[in-house]
């Protein structure tokens, strides 16, 4: 039991340091997504802090990437964007990316104005290479 | 003159309100073949020059007949005998006394005053692109050497005074006020430097048609406290304030349909105004032509002519490249690269990826594309960010066929502005690539900065280098046959064989193809490939031919077919640039007719197509509209 409550105590502090500057990102539940940089050497996971992209409205995102064979986190540069291919467009505002952490990040400022399908592209940057995860969401 | 002068320079402090925002047109001089640098000179420099007549007169240089041409009463072009054995003369000022000719293709300045004649630069310019004078001071744009280069005719040696690093410097100019103006054609913007270059520098622009937006900025012209750009991918001369960099306007409509002019500027390559600024002439290399307008007046009346029956939906440029049945092509107005699918006929556009940004996956200047061959993966080089970058585009063939806007993916991503070699060292200048070819193995990507072969992984992991040959000028495009490259090099106007490690890196350098009627020397190659069975295929835009080489070795140089003449129709050629394996045959892009052709292993045409139209049937000069469209 004491193992336990050890363990528990651990992921707590764990969260917190990881989290700390954001009381919003550590008590989010919202669901994270995931995939493969398009290389395979991260894994890219990200949610949407108030759990569902709103209608033209701001929005924050939390990022992790992670080693995609150990699962460590990685000390990397991150970038997010998202666009609209099918009309040639992108949002219209520019993220706030701020880093939590080691392979951990805070897109503040996200803004999809429109519904249609909009591809959420995540790059991770190591000195001069940078790969790319990309998700297919589609507004309603 | 000295009172011309201080209207000039009152002019100038007085700043935009006297530069002309709109003009008309006033005449065409149709057929100069490669008309590329206009300037007007004096009625002494006239006649030091042995050029008859009295009074001002305009010279039109080209870039394919090699000479200079003064255009007479009548609007035509006159040989200048001093002026007709020339080096690809790209670009020409005067000021009263003196000519300055750039010459590209010999890497100098030649500076005729009165019967005078000499040059400079001679052993330190590449590829000269621009000239301007101010006094003592020649400021040379130099795209080979990433750089502009002042040089004093005053100080020992015609020293180098100052140096401007950039991506590809296209324009130079000095106003009134004192400063010289500089143009980024891969950056699409305009730079003003203090104290005659050599002081604090402040950049104006970016990407775009929107005022106070350039897309490949070219010559610059400065008068009377105004700055005029031959904003070339735009069609148009745009108007700055010298004083503030503040735009004012601009000129010309652009020409929706190659050849179409009277007024509609098609890709201007230079400005020139006459001296007392009434007149402008703007060469335009891509229609061989000069097109003059009075200065002033109402802005352009839409003449309706904008759109219809044939208006152009797609533009091709120096970059292709293809492997299995994925064909990429950049398209150099919007900036983005178009896929196609080869096994449909006509190839169908499954993607199109880029266009202009500062994100990841956004090129504002594509200066080089490749395929690696049978993985649907595909590479993408930019000069102006300094990247490499592999896409996948994944082409579901159990359905039918369709655009796919999420169908094409970017993987990975290298930026070569923190390029080192595997001894930690950095290369001379920022790579700057301009073509790729892959193999089952490697990734060769050519380097205009650094004259040499980067080889990398398939993961972009760098491997080696190889160097071009020490007198190689300028490369844009290159193949491997065997386990040679052969590289083009339009300024030295040859090809370059060799690079095989086996042989001592030898390059052997070739300035004629072979035929049994004799010798064909290459004016201005652009485009190579090597086809699956291992022909070599060239083609050379001032010819306006392609030349399908015979298979007696591999980089055989004997000609087995020539392919093409100067037109609009089938099998015809305005300005072919790049050349790519494409089954057992291959394809040319027809840059000045908008549009690629398609050649089978044997030389003969089967296809030409663009985005929207495409014919299989060969069209005749009495009907031009046999064949089909889609």
């Amino acid at each position: 039991m004491r193992r336990v409550g050890a363990a528990f105590l651990f992921a707590v502090i764990c969260a917190c340091f990881m989290a700390c500057d954001d009381p919003q990102v550590a008590s989010s539940d919202a669901k994270w997504e995931r995939a493969a940089s398009a290389d395979g050497t991260y894994w890219v996971d990200w949610r949407v802090v108030v759990g569902v992209i709103p209608i033209a409205d701001p929005f924050d995102v939390e990022i992790r990437v992670t080693n995609y064979k150990t699962g460590a986190p990685v000390n990397v540069q991150c970038s997010i964007d998202a666009e609209m291919p099918e009309h040639g467009h992108g949002m219209n505002v520019i993220p706030n990316m701020q880093q939590l952490g080691p392979g951990h990040f805070l897109a503040k400022g996200m803004l999809l104005h429109m519904p249609g399908r909009w591809s959420i592209v995540i790059d991770a940057t190591d000195g001069a290479m940078t790969e790319r995860a990309q998700f297919l969401y589609l507004m309603p | 003159m000295a009172l011309v002068s201080i209207l000039s320079l009152v002019s100038a402090f007085l700043g935009a309100q006297d530069c002309p925002a709109h003009a008309q047109p006033l005449w065409q001089l149709d057929r100069i073949d490669g008309a590329v640098g206009t300037t007007w000179i004096s009625a002494d420099l006239r006649s030091a020059l042995g050029i008859e007549g009295s009074g001002e007169v305009l010279l039109v240089s080209s870039g394919e007949t090699n000479t200079v041409q003064w255009i007479d009463d009548k609007n035509v072009a006159q040989k200048i005998e001093r002026l007709a054995n020339l080096q690809w003369p790209i670009a020409m000022a005067s000021d009263e006394e003196a000519l300055l000719v750039a010459e590209r293709g010999a890497g100098r300045i030649s500076i005729y005053h009165g019967s005078t004649q000499f040059t400079l630069g001679e052993g330190v310019l590449r590829t000269p692109s621009a000239v301007a004078a101010s006094g003592t001071l020649v400021a040379v744009a130099d795209d080979g050497l990433g750089e502009v280069l002042i040089f004093d005719l005053a100080a020992p040696n015609n020293a180098i005074v100052a140096r401007h690093a950039g991506t590809r410097p296209a324009g130079v100019a000095f106003d009134e006020l004192g400063n010289l103006w500089w143009s980024d054609a891969a950056q699409h913007r305009l730079h003003c430097v203090a104290d005659l270059g050599r002081g604090a520098t402040k950049p104006f622009g970016e990407r775009g048609s929107f005022p106070g937006q350039y897309t490949e900025p070219r010559a610059l012209f400065a008068r009377a406290g105004c700055v005029f750009v031959a904003d070339h991918l735009n069609h148009r001369i745009a108007i700055v304030d010298a004083k503030s960099g503040a735009f004012i306007g601009y000129w010309g409509m652009h020409a929706v349909v190659p050849r179409q002019g009277d007024g509609r500027i098609h890709y201007p390559d230079s400005i020139a105004l006459n001296h007392d600024g009434s007149i402008a002439a703007i060469a335009e290399g891509f229609e061989d032509r000069v097109q003059l307008f009075t200065t002033g007046g109402d802005a352009w009346v839409d003449d309706g002519l904008g759109s219809g029956k044939g208006a152009v939906s797609s533009h091709f440029g120096s970059e292709s490249a293809c492997g299995g049945d994925l064909l990429a092509l950049h398209e150099p107005e919007t900036g983005a690269v178009i896929l196609f699918d080869t096994a449909s006929v006509p190839p169908y556009n499954v993607a199109t990826v880029g266009a202009s940004g500062a994100s990841p996956g956004r090129y504002p200047s594509v200066s080089a594309l490749g395929v690696l061959p049978g993985m649907s993966n595909f590479v993408i080089a930019d000069e102006s960010r300094g990247l490499l970058d592999i896409w996948s585009c994944a082409i579901d063939r159990t359905k039918p066929l369709f655009w796919d806007a999420f169908g094409a993916r970017l993987m990975r991503s290298l930026d070569l502005t923190k390029f080192r070699y595997d001894d930690g060292s950095k290369p001379a200048r920022v790579p700057r690539i301009v073509d790729i070819h892959i193999d089952s193995a490697w990734i060769y990507a050519l380097d205009a900065a650094n004259l040499e072969i980067l080889v990398f992984t398939n993961t972009l992991a760098y491997s080696l280098r190889i160097p071009l040959p020490k007198d190689a000028r300028e490369a844009v495009e290159f193949c491997r046959i065997g386990d040679e490259f052969v590289i083009v090099d339009p300024a030295s106007a040859c090809l370059w064989v060799g690079g095989d490690s086996r042989n001592g890196d030898q390059w052997r350098k070739v300035t004629a193809l072979h035929s049994d009627d004799g010798e064909i020397p290459l004016v201005r190659p652009m485009g190579v490939c090597a086809t699956a069975s291992g022909a070599l295929v060239v083609s050379d835009s001032a010819r306006d031919q392609a030349f399908l080489c015979a298979l007696s070795s591999p980089t055989s140089t004997t000609i087995a077919r020539v392919i093409g003449e100067r037109g609009e129709l089938d099998e015809q050629f305005w300005l072919p640039l790049s050349c790519a394996p494409l089954g057992d045959g291959f394809m040319v892009v027809d840059r000045g007719n908008h549009r690629f052709e398609l050649f089978n292993a044997q030389g003969e045409w089967t296809l030409t197509t663009s985005l929207g139209r495409f014919y299989t049937r060969k069209r005749t000069p009495a009907t031009d509209t046999t064949g089909n469209e889609s």
